[in-house]
């Protein structure tokens, strides 16, 4: 993707009101607890929803608590049993 | 070892004295540690580190981590589990020092020393002639609004974020602002350039089309 198609996706994606970073982080946990328990959070977080799509930190983040909350069984089975 | 507290016993037995709270904080740590260590094994940008570096950067990471949980264990509101309460401070400082490690020695003047948004940021690779005529027109249009529009300041944060991915905490730190001003500023800049685009009658999702 080039850049210029980047910031024209940003721009599309703007929106008057916007949430910034702190309160994304301020929500993050019971956002992915919320989709993990197989909720629709674009529908029920939209603002949340689209500053993911365009903050990459914070998407960075989302993702990795997804990965770390997500990974728990498999993971702490083979720990425990070692 | 037991994580499966309720989050008013991980709260209870970390706001404890003497061995109930030195059991919790261990129990804390070693949960982190343990998924700290998966995600940073699997990360590509880590691949260069052996087992053992990325067992003690996990052992590092989840250590600061709990100190700041147990600074802050008074602000769990109990939206979520404890632990993804917790996991998410983890992160966040985890990822946050991986980012300041990586720009460390990487100046303000070097981040927004080209704020001019070229010519890598106007590389249109495979379109057609025709194509290529709409998306100079569509670019010569963006180009003339930022640099009329937008304020010096909004140009270097934009550049600095949008072409050179510097994060925003170190980019802030660099600008003298603090992150949620400098996504403010950065705000304002995009719903500027958003507004007066279309004031120029190019919505960015008809111009979008012309370059997918």
């Amino acid at each position: 993707m080039s850049l210029f198609y980047k910031l024209l996706r940003m721009l599309a994606l703007t929106k008057e009101r916007e949430l910034t970073c702190s309160e994304v982080n301020e929500l993050l946990d019971y956002y992915v607890e919320l989709e993990q328990s197989g909720e629709n959070v674009k529908a029920l977080m939209p603002t949340m929803t689209q500053h993911l799509r365009i903050c990459p930190e914070c998407k960075e983040e989302y993702d990795a608590l997804k990965k770390i909350t997500g990974i728990e069984p498999i993971m702490a089975t083979a720990q425990e049993a070692s | 070892m037991t994580t499966d507290r309720s989050n008013e016993t991980w709260l209870a037995d970390l706001q404890a004295i003497g061995a109930q709270q030195d059991a919790a904080i261990q129990d804390l740590l070693s949960w982190l540690e343990r998924r700290l260590f998966y995600y940073l094994r699997d990360r590509s940008d880590l691949r260069r580190l052996n087992g053992d570096e990325i067992a003690q950067m996990a052992a590092d990471f989840a250590q600061d981590s709990v100190l700041i949980i147990l600074k802050k264990s008074d602000q769990f509101q109990g939206r979520s589990k404890f632990t993804t309460w917790a996991a998410k401070i983890a992160v966040h400082q985890a990822l946050g020092e991986l980012r300041r490690a990586r720009w460390r020695d990487v100046s303000l003047d070097e981040l927004t020393a080209d704020g001019s948004f070229e010519p890598d940021f106007l590389n249109t690779e495979q379109a057609t002639p025709e194509q290529k005529a709409l998306q100079s027109d569509i670019i010569a249009t963006v180009m003339d609004v930022m640099q009329n529009e937008l304020s010096e300041r909004q140009r270097q944060a934009l550049y600095a974020r949008l072409v050179l991915g510097v994060p925003s905490g170190l980019l802030a730190e660099q600008m003298n602002t603090n992150p949620n001003a400098l996504y403010k500023l950065i705000h304002d800049a995009r719903k500027r350039l958003k507004a007066r685009l279309v004031d120029r009658g190019l919505s960015p999702e008809d111009a979008l089309s012309v370059f997918s």
